[in-house]
């Protein structure tokens, strides 16, 4: 049982994660076994929305990188929508927004 | 949060005010770390931006003293003093833990596809001073300054 809200959408070829609430040191743990389980064999596209999330620190950006580069290693895409400012923000701080291809 | 606390990491002389967070050394208890710089960015006047940056660079302060500092270990002491000044504000961070090296201090910028290391970078990019410590009785101190803005500063 993970302590966050998210909500799974998959389509053909594509799988979308829209995660809810600030995230965080606490809950990255949680956050990359939900990922492991969703994208065991990960489709080609990757869709991770972050409308629901105020916050995240720097565990987060390791669990968003430590995820995209297992996509892109099973020959898949990964993007980032819907970002909050703050979230933008610090995307932009560490350098990241075209590797996620942020939107 | 208590009132103002006695030590002398500051300079007291100026200060308008002090309160201070004492925390265990858990991650659980990082909401409340949210919670309480983002009351203060606001009581001294910070824009939204600038507040989610000091939220952050707190946060991510706070999760090295777990990590590194104390290894994980719940059962240990942190200690956030918020000291508020005429033109800035002081994120005074004490812990009682086993330090970190000069290279944790001044990482290099990780690349894109390094999943760790950006948790100082992050600081140092959200403050306009930092200053690491290491204190005689053991452990550490970090402070970290805050511009507060001016009149010609504001949007």
């Amino acid at each position: 049982m993970t302590a966050f809200n998210y909500e799974v959408t998959r389509g053909d070829g594509s799988i979308s994660i829209r995660l809810e609430g600030d995230l965080d040191m606490h809950l990255s743990p949680d956050l990359r076994r939900m990922f492991e389980e969703q994208l065991d064999s990960p489709p080609a596209e990757v869709v991770v929305d972050l409308g629901g999330v105020p916050f995240i620190d720097s565990s987060v950006i390791a669990t968003l990188v430590y995820t995209l580069k297992k996509v892109r290693s099973a020959g898949g895409e990964m993007r980032v929508i819907n970002c909050q400012p703050a979230v933008r923000d610090t995307f932009e701080l560490t350098r990241l927004s075209e590797s996620f291809r942020i939107q | 949060m208590s009132g103002p606390s006695n030590e002398r990491a500051v300079d007291r002389k100026q200060t308008r005010g002090a309160f201070e967070l004492v925390l265990p050394s858990s991650s659980e208890h990082l909401a409340l770390v949210r919670s309480c710089v983002r009351w203060f960015c606001e009581r001294i006047g910070l824009c939204e931006k600038e507040t989610g940056r000091t939220v952050l660079c707190i946060v991510e302060a706070v999760t090295n003293i777990i990590r590194h500092a104390y290894h994980g270990e719940p059962d240990h002491t942190i200690q956030i003093r918020f000291h508020e000044f005429e033109d800035r504000a002081e994120f005074e961070l004490v812990d009682d833990g086993c330090g970190v090296s000069e290279e944790e201090l001044c990482p290099k910028c990780p690349g894109g596809d390094e999943t760790g290391g950006r948790g100082v970078d992050l600081i140092k990019n959200c403050v306009d001073e930092f200053r690491y410590e290491a204190r005689p009785e053991g452990g550490a101190r970090l402070v970290l300054t805050k511009m507060r803005p001016t009149e010609e500063s504001r949007p």
